[in-house]
């Protein structure tokens, strides 16, 4: 009898060990592309684990890599349990094809978190597939030096004109007016994007006709005259001479601005927490300004953004069901927003304290409604999947191997081959 | 007498099934796949003929830039690993003091790992910060500090000078495994014939040496064709298209789900080297018998 008792206990601790192990041993693996993670997402996932023994290992791809790596990983059925990427209404299908490599979150309770604004950027077929945490501040504007345009006479440029000439005057002072990066594949599209309220303003319903193949991209010349502008800008040294070997680390723009070698980038407010916190004794004042590039007055209007997706084939997908609970109870939004080193607000219904800058309000509020316009690369189809390839197109246009009709062209051409190969009706 | 048994034939059949199911049966269809468009956006894969190698060597594409820019790659990069491998490695088998600290020096950046490598590099060839402009600057020597990796003319001789580095070491520790299988009394009949160090090396070590060239050789050729991590890491095919080489074009295609274009690529890649790996085959092992 003592014999069998024995065996069972031991059974039943073998057991018990057992599932404890199984618990704490699960490991979530999360990829995401470096520009989109801080140290507050390590942060959150730290507290994850210790609070339920399950580990996130975030892996953080270059930027540059990212789309490419993560798309190929999907492709060869091989993705991460969760990954982050950016999507909007009309990419989400090609982007990620939803129904085949995501796990369908819509019953999830953190879904009334997001703001419904943003839900369709990650929803495809009344679905809900991703979380969106992201922030609402004032999207790639001109980030500048007011001390140093005080001190200069410049005032804030609203036209191309006066843009080019407040770089000229900086330039004269032996400072590279704009920090602007290449090597990350990325942000020099955003200047060609971010101003498609322009085009909307100066060609009213062009979103609709690109989106109906009504008209080409390089039928607008609106747009030919931006790339124009931006090449010119290039030449003219405003970027700098060796502008495309920046890195576009954020360590190496909070130190090309805060030690007054450059004047303006394309930013989010929240540089100036990095710039605070890197460089404390820094006395410039900074603000902030819409991109003046055909005389662009628009504000760039974007409820898309980054989110993370659970991959339909992890074999953890409930472990990470757990994980996107945790990041959306109200007191890890609050932490996230507490500690995030750049972000000032966070775009959730939950009501948690938010810390918007003086110079977003100021901005923000100087703007009718009315020029609050929808970005390009959320306004229409087949763009932003190409958002890499523009990339390297406009990288080619500034090293002088392709010229600004060139880029539409190319940019029409892979529309057209997205849209055919969807079999969409209005390219066929 | 010893006896020498003699194994039944069907012992080599699990290997072949296996060598079948993963590798031909995989080309195959491959091959058949780049005569498709086969993509990601749809399910039906149609049959589109040569459209996928029509539009690779459609005169302007950048395709055909990324091939030339492989073939290019290709050549010079073996030329210039090759000859200084083939010197530091008749220096370092001349007996001289520390050879073994030299060649253990020279190959081990053949041990880094390309992402290590790449890190390095691009922040030592940065034009305004880099350590390799700054020391020439250092030196009086302006005029040389260059825009290495982001200027159109010397971003390629970048990438051959960075390879190099890492590759030397290997090719020259295959040339010293070579060296030191010739007999010595070659060189000592040739000296007392009264012949110098060229005619030596022309006459005697270069013929001698023709099994290690043609390993060097099919090894570099097929690097060569098949380049990928040193260019990614380096410029990621920059700036603009500069430096697309077909497999980080391929890696693109299926990024894109462009299936049916990537698999043309592969298939040209493989005939590349099927037909350039026959050829010197044949030509190397020819001479070697004549030998």
């Amino acid at each position: 009898m003592k014999k069998w008792m024995s065996v069972v206990v031991l059974f039943m601790l073998w057991v018990a060990t057992g599932t404890v192990c199984a618990q704490s041993g699960v490991t979530i693996t999360e990829m995401v592309s470096q520009g989109w993670t801080t140290e507050v997402d390590f942060a959150l996932a730290e507290m994850f684990t210790q609070e339920t023994g399950i580990r996130v290992d975030i892996q953080v791809v270059p930027a540059a890599q990212h789309h490419d790596l993560l798309k190929a990983k999907l492709n060869a059925g091989e993705a991460p349990d969760v990954f982050w990427i950016q999507t909007n209404p009309f990419a989400i299908k090609v982007e990620l094809d939803p129904e085949k490599n995501c796990v369908d979150l819509s019953n999830e309770k953190w879904v009334e978190v997001m703001n419904p604004l943003r839900i369709p950027s990650v929803s495809y077929d009344d679905k809900v597939y991703g979380l969106m945490l992201w922030h609402n501040s004032p999207e790639y504007v001109f980030f500048y030096n007011k001390t140093l345009f005080e001190e200069l006479g410049i005032d804030v440029p609203t036209t191309y004109d006066a843009l080019k000439e407040a770089c000229e005057k900086i330039l004269s002072e032996n400072i590279t007016p704009i920090y602007e990066y290449t090597s990350q594949g990325w942000h020099q599209v955003l200047p060609f994007a971010q101003i498609g309220g322009r085009y909307e303003e100066l060609y009213p319903g062009i979103y609709d006709r690109l989106n109906n193949n009504e008209v080409k991209f390089v039928d607008v010349p609106a747009m030919l005259q931006a790339l124009e502008q931006m090449k010119e800008m290039a030449d003219k040294g405003y970027y700098g001479e060796d502008f495309l070997a920046n890195t576009g680390t954020t360590a190496e723009i909070v130190n090309s601005l805060a030690t007054g070698q450059a004047a303006m980038t394309l930013a989010n407010p929240g540089l100036i927490k990095e710039i605070e916190a890197a460089y404390p004794d820094c006395e410039y004042e900074w603000g902030l300004f819409l991109i003046p590039i055909i005389d662009n007055q628009t504000y760039p209007f974007n409820p898309n953004g980054p989110a993370r997706f659970i991959y339909k084939n992890s074999k953890n997908i409930e472990a990470a069901k757990k994980y996107f609970d945790f990041l959306t109870r109200k007191e890890n939004l609050q932490y996230r927003i507490d500690h995030h080193p750049e972000w000032t607000n966070l775009d959730v219904t939950v009501d948690i304290e938010q810390h918007w800058l003086p110079m977003e309000i100021e901005l923000i509020e100087k703007i009718p409604e009315d020029k609050f316009k929808l970005v390009l690369q959320s306004g229409v189809k087949y763009f932003n999947e190409q958002w890499m390839e523009v990339g390297k197109d406009i990288e080619a246009m500034y090293i002088g191997a392709l010229e600004p009709e060139e880029i539409l062209k190319n940019v029409d051409d892979r529309r057209a081959k997205i849209a055919k190969a969807i079999g969409d009706p209005a390219w066929q | 007498m010893k006896k020498t048994k003699i194994y039944s034939k069907y012992f080599v059949l699990p290997g072949l099934v296996l060598y079948i199911v993963f590798f031909v049966v995989p080309s195959f269809i491959g091959i058949y796949f780049s005569f498709t468009d086969w993509n990601r956006y749809s399910s039906e894969v149609k049959f589109v003929g040569l459209e996928n190698y029509r539009a690779i060597f459609a005169s302007g594409s950048n395709y055909l830039s990324y091939v030339r820019n492989t073939l290019n790659f290709t050549i010079i990069s073996n030329i210039v690993k090759i000859i200084p491998a083939l010197f530091l490695a008749l220096l370092l088998s001349s007996n001289i003091r520390g050879q073994n600290v030299h060649r253990a020096i020279l190959f081990f950046p053949a041990l880094l790992p390309y992402l290590v490598i790449g890190l390095i590099f691009r922040s030592m060839l940065h034009p305004q910060t880099g350590f390799v402009n700054n020391m020439l600057r250092t030196l009086g020597l302006d005029f040389m500090a260059k825009r290495w990796l982001i200027d159109p003319k010397w971003v390629w001789p970048s990438i051959y000078a960075v390879d190099a580095w890492r590759g030397i070491g290997y090719v020259m520790t295959i040339f010293i495994a070579g060296l030191s299988s010739i007999p010595r009394h070659y060189y000592e009949v040739a000296d007392i014939d009264g012949a110098n160090f060229f005619q030596k090396l022309i006459h005697i070590t270069l013929p001698m040496l023709k099994p290690a060239i043609t390993i060097n050789l099919i090894f570099g050729i097929t690097y060569g064709l098949k380049v990928f991590d040193i260019i990614f890491v380096l410029t990621n095919g920059g700036p603009g298209r500069m430096t697309e080489v077909i497999n980080t074009a391929i890696f693109k295609e299926f990024a894109l789900g462009t299936y049916g274009m990537g698999t043309a690529l592969s298939t040209l890649l493989f005939v590349f080297m099927v037909v350039v790996s026959v050829l010197l085959l044949k030509i190397m092992s020819k001479r070697e018998l004549e030998l």
